[in-house]
């Protein structure tokens, strides 16, 4: 059977980046980061956003 | 259609089904797989005389009965004769008691039907009559198949019992007149089948059947042996009622018959097992299309090749849709014999594998089964009835459990498919709710309690306080005592504190294995930092790149490594430098970092050539030491070996778990890891207790020498790498006083993330050494392309999840999204690393390693692991290291090429290394080409590097198609000279395949006939089958010789040769 060719983008509590196949629900605990596309595109797309690649509660944790 | 009779020739052609019978008994003429038992019941008072009549009667009427078969001059014949004795030997059970009764009668078909049958002998059939009671009479009628099918059972039970009521009731019987014989039948059959028409027909299988795969992808659950076996077995199971109607009104409504419907479902479950979309199916047709056909005994059954498309996830209506065009064409061209398809289409011929199709489906919805006595001629095998199905497969392939799996799993589909139609193929339900449970709960119930908010230096603080005095490392003659590590741990962490170093942030440790190498590693953690192991024997750009990539400020070095550090913006601390630490302070920082920071960051290769670093958290790596402590208790009394390198994670537990809880840890020199006279010699002299191996080290240490004694060693770690069944067994025999555990996770994970422990007793019957269940507080889940779970025994990729995850890449956003996945089956938000690694699990709940999902290859549409031929090969005698490549051969196929590493003096022979791997591999996974090398081309990290080998010359080719060497001897010459005279070819090589130059099974039965009337020596055709080359059977040829010669006066001998070889 082929793989998947659509993608969203997702993304969950720990402000982590992720990409799931369009035809399937997206697991609990994570949300659609507002990008869809071919799984390239989608990467591309990640590459650009996801910056900081500490979980949040890292990065917080630091500040205070 | 009219079948003319021709007045008798007593010699007449055999019939097509009859030379693919005769062809297939050939490769073992001892064995019975074709005999057909025909246990015929006859409830009248009879006596033995009345049935030995009845049965004259029946063979007098039926020429087949009376018919032997012979290869004459290459072409097979069927002998009529006027008469054949007829033997009806007779038991008398009537006076054993019912229970006794039936066990001896079934004890006497088994006999009956395991009895061989000489094809060349009249008749080709045999008859006890079996007593039973007074009016219950038993007839065990066993028919070679050449003679014999299915529809034969019924006409011959029904002659016998009529002509046996006619005789007791003194009435004339009512049988039947036959216009025709089998012998015309073949005639007729091999009339037809010429000129334009078979032209026709070959033209519409030729384009059906292009680009057939070799074998279907069903996973067996061991490998396909060199020659087929046809020991078998059945389970027969109830159709629930509720579906026999469901599978007819759907029928009815896609304008189908349940027929079709039916074979869609098993088309549908084939599909999902193997992972592939062309599905081929044979389907046995009774090939009796005529009436005059009908009162025949006889072999007209022929094999129809039905071949599915079930790409682009169709609804499974459109697959009965699809099923129904394909029958509908094939029924229209099932006169073909399947023999005559076999040999005009000439398929890639390999004599591991039934060629064209392997898997049979058949659907005789009135029938009951009959009596099988374990022998099967498919690796699989469904028929379906109205209230039951029957699956046959070969044992050699399956297990009973799997074979009830695809049992169930079909039920289970074929159920929500005609209650859904509309459900496409990939949503069917292949796993039941429990099975479901099971493989994504249940093998995963591992939640554990462990120190989940303590990191490495808080659980090492808390043990130097609870052993202060005891040793902690030896290095070399040297020691440490936990008080005295922790102590200049606390000044590297004190000044790298100063120097800015806190959480999260990398500091590179540039060191040998040395007492410093481990106070550096404690002393970055104690600081709230993760280190990253530089390498020294890394080339200068990698490491410049992993000290920049991880922005590391600081570089922890030894003194006689720091002019080979790479330029850096960071600042540089020499470790053995005194000076560097004198005025440090020594006391346990009052900082540190939490669970959820990173602890170390390990740099793997990447596909694209550049390193990525790969972060671990210390929950995941504390984590997998608690679970290790429980698992082996490692004590103070205990010492840990520690040789491998930093850059392989491996080295985690090796340094951490024995400083954790209060054992000894030993470091082996520099470069010693690579050395095992060095192992067993610091091993015995420090009581190593606790060694990891890479399994290829494992061999090595295993194999130097006489025994390796090491009585000290209770546990030796294997991982890496994949476990060799023999080097597990290897190790158990040589060091019987160890554990041996296989342990498997990637870098992405802290360490391992799965275990197994090798023992005797399962490894016997083992083809791998499975990597086992999932260690504490980690999940594996086994899933397809679209994740979702696959049933047990199915092939699907890794993923992992659970606490032990890395964070994934550092720097690299998008590899991190693409690897780390959601994990729609963990708790809210977590994620699951997908592998790449191809497994599946097995019924006992442990996962066995199949390949790299990157690393297999397709050979002529079969999936082939690559890794498993360099198994086999490295296990030849004298090979060192091995690897295999797919190349494009010269008719632009791919085509394999094994190259090998020898150990000192062996010496490179490519023909031995092919013949030692036709004796384990299938003939598809046996290279074409070996090379030689030296030194295998390497990455920069040690890995093989695979686009390094190089391309292997003509010369290199052995079994070598299509490459010529001239027959380098009289019998080579003698082989070649036929087979160019048979095929009508010129230049014939020395090792030149005979069905790769266009031979076929007839013309090879041709080419032993010439080779007998010019040498007066009987070759049997299975020596064709074995090595089907002209040297192969030039070798085969010289040795019949020699054996007969040694039979013979030297005299005569001289006399012989000089008459054979003139």
């Amino acid at each position: 059977m082929d793989e998947p060719t659509d993608y969203r983008v997702v993304v969950n509590h720990e402000e982590q980046y992720a990409i799931w196949p369009t035809d399937q629900t997206v697991p609990a605990g994570w949300r659609e980061a507002g990008f869809s596309g071919d799984k390239e595109a989608c990467l591309a797309h990640v590459e650009q956003v996801w910056t900081d690649m500490r979980p949040r509660s890292v990065r917080e944790e630091r500040a205070t | 259609m009219n079948v003319e009779a021709t007045a008798g020739d007593w010699v007449v052609p055999a019939s097509f089904g009859q030379e693919r019978i005769w062809l297939a008994c050939q490769r073992d003429p001892e064995a019975s797989t074709y005999n057909l038992l025909v246990p015929a019941e006859l409830r009248m008072p009879l006596d033995g005389a009345t049935v030995l009549a009845a049965l004259s009667t029946v063979v007098r009427r039926h020429e087949t009965l009376r018919t032997s078969l012979r290869n004459h001059e290459g072409a097979l014949q069927q002998v009529v004769h006027p008469s054949v004795p007829i033997e009806l030997s007779f038991t008398d059970l009537s006076q054993l008691a019912s229970a006794e009764r039936r066990a001896e009668s079934i004890r006497l078909s088994i006999e009956a039907a395991r009895t061989p049958i000489a094809l060349d002998q009249a008749p080709l059939w045999r008859a006890r009559l079996v007593r039973l009671g007074e009016s219950e009479w038993e007839l065990l009628f066993v028919a070679h198949h050449a003679i014999f099918d299915g529809t034969s059972v019924g006409i011959l039970i029904r002659e016998l019992e009529e002509l046996c009521r006619a005789s007791v009731q003194g009435r004339a019987p009512d049988v039947a007149d036959l216009d025709i014989q089998y012998a015309d039948y073949a005639v007729w059959q091999r009339d037809q089948l010429s000129g334009d028409r078979l032209a026709g027909e070959l033209a519409f299988w030729r384009s059906r059947l292009a680009g057939l795969p070799l074998v279907h992808s069903v996973p067996t659950d061991r490998a396909r042996p060199p020659a087929p076996s046809s020991e078998g077995a059945e389970i027969v199971f109830p159709m629930p009622p509720m579906s026999t109607a469901a599978v007819e009104s759907l029928a009815r409504r896609l304008r189908a018959t349940p027929f079709m419907v039916l074979k869609a479902a098993f088309v549908a479950l084939l599909a999902r097992v193997s992972g592939e979309s062309d599905i081929v199916v044979g389907l046995p047709v009774a090939g009796r299309d005529t009436t005059q056909l009908e009162h025949l005994i006889g072999m007209f059954v022929n094999t129809v090749v039905v071949r599915t498309d079930a790409s682009g996830d169709p609804t499974f209506a459109e697959l009965v849709g699809r099923v129904r065009a394909n029958l509908l064409e094939c029924w229209e061209h099932q006169g073909t014999p399947f023999q005559k398809v076999v040999e005009e289409l000439a398929p890639t011929r390999d004599p591991s594998i039934e060629p064209l199709c392997q898997i049979e489906f058949n659907y005789l919805p009135e029938l009951t089964f009959t009596f099988s006595h374990g022998v099967v001629h498919n690796e699989l095998s469904l028929e379906v009835r109205n209230n039951a199905a029957r699956l046959s497969y070969r044992t050699d392939l399956f297990d009973e459990t799997t074979a009830r799996a695809l049992a169930d799993r079909y039920l289970r589909l074929l159920t929500a498919a005609v209650d859904a139609p509309e459900t496409r193929l990939s949503e069917l339900p292949l796993l039941g709710s429990d099975e479901r449970r099971l493989v994504v709960e249940g093998w995963n119930g591992t939640d554990r309690d462990f120190p989940a908010d303590a990191t490495l230096a808080s659980l090492f603080e808390a043990q130097a306080a609870r052993s202060p005095d005891a040793t902690a490392i030896r290095f070399d003659g040297w020691g440490m005592s936990y008080a005295e590590l922790d102590a200049r741990a606390n000044q590297v962490a004190h000044r790298l504190r100063g120097l800015g170093v806190g959480p999260e942030t990398l500091v590179g440790v540039f060191a040998e294995r040395s007492l410093e190498l481990v106070v550096a590693l404690l002393g970055v953690m104690k600081a709230g930092g993760a280190y990253v192991p530089l390498d020294p024997d890394y080339p200068a750009d990698r490491l410049a790149f992993m000290i920049a990539d991880a922005g590391a400020p600081v570089v922890l070095a030894q003194r006689h490594l720091v002019n080979r550090l790479p330029g850096t913006s960071g600042r540089v601390l020499v470790l053995d430098d005194e000076t560097e630490w004198a005025g440090e302070r020594s006391d346990t920082p009052d900082w540190s970092a939490t669970a959820d920071n990173v602890a170390y960051a390990i740099y793997t290769s990447g596909s694209t050539g550049r390193p990525k670093g790969v972060p671990n958290t210390h929950r995941g790596i504390v984590n997998r030491l608690h679970w290790m402590q429980h698992q082996y208790q490692l004590t103070a009394s205990d010492t840990v070996l520690q040789k491998t390198p930093t850059s392989f994670d491996v080295s985690v537990w090796e340094f951490f778990w024995p400083l954790l809880t209060g054992a000894r840890m030993v470091l082996a020199r520099p470069g010693g890891h690579r050395d095992p006279a060095y192992l067993r010699q610091v091993i015995a002299a420090e009581d190593v207790t606790v060694v990891h191996f890479v399994p290829s080290m494992l061999a090595m240490f295993l194999a130097d020498e006489d025994p390796p004694s090491s009585p000290s060693l209770r546990l030796i770690v294997a991982s890496g790498e994949a476990l060799p069944v023999a080097l597990a067994q290897r190790c158990l025999e040589r060091l019987p006083h160890a554990e041996l555990h296989n342990l498997y996770g990637p870098t992405e994970a802290a360490v391992d993330v799965s275990w197994w422990r090798c023992q005797a007793w399962s490894l016997n019957h083992a083809t791998t050494v499975p990597i086992g269940a999932p260690i504490h507080n980690m999940r594996l889940y086994v899933l397809d392309e679209r994740l979702a779970p696959v049933p047990v025994g199915v092939r699907g990729e890794l993923y992992l999840a659970g606490v032990g995850l890395a964070r994934g890449y550092l720097n690299r956003p998008a590899l991190t999204a693409e690897r780390f996945l959601p994990d729609p089956f963990g708790t809210a938000g977590s994620r699951m690393y997908r592998t790449g690694d191809l497994v599946r699990w097995r019924p006992d709940g442990t996962v066995e390693f199949l390949g790299r999902s990157d690393h297999q290859v397709k050979i002529r549409g079969l999936r082939v692991e690559l890794g498993e031929i360099e198994t086999a090969l490295t296990e030849q005698p004298g090979v060192r290291d091995a690897a295999v490549v797919v190349r494009e051969g010269t008719s632009g196929d791919p085509t394999l090429v094994g190259y090998v590493r020898g150990h000192d003096g062996w010496s490179f022979d490519p023909s031995s290394l092919r013949a030692a791997l036709k004796q384990t591999l299938p003939e598809y996974m046996v290279p074409t080409a070996f090379v030689a090398l030296d030194e295998f081309p390497v990455t920069p990290n040690g890995k093989l590097d695979r686009r390094a080998l190089p391309v292997p010359d003509d010369g290199d080719a052995v079994g070598a198609r299509r490459s010529y060497v001239a027959p380098r001897t009289t019998s080579e010459e003698l082989v070649a000279s036929i087979w160019s005279e048979v095929l009508g070819q010129d230049r014939i090589g020395a090792f030149d395949d005979f069905f790769d130059v266009g031979g076929h099974s007839l013309l090879a039965m041709r080419v032993l006939s010439r080779i007998s009337s010019a040498l007066a020596l009987e070759l049997p055709i299975h020596t064709f089958f074995e090595d089907p080359t002209v040297a192969g059977l030039a070798s085969a040829i010289e040795a019949l010789i020699a054996a007969e010669l040694d039979e013979l006066s030297d005299d005569e001998a001289e006399r012989l040769l000089a008459e054979e070889w003139s």
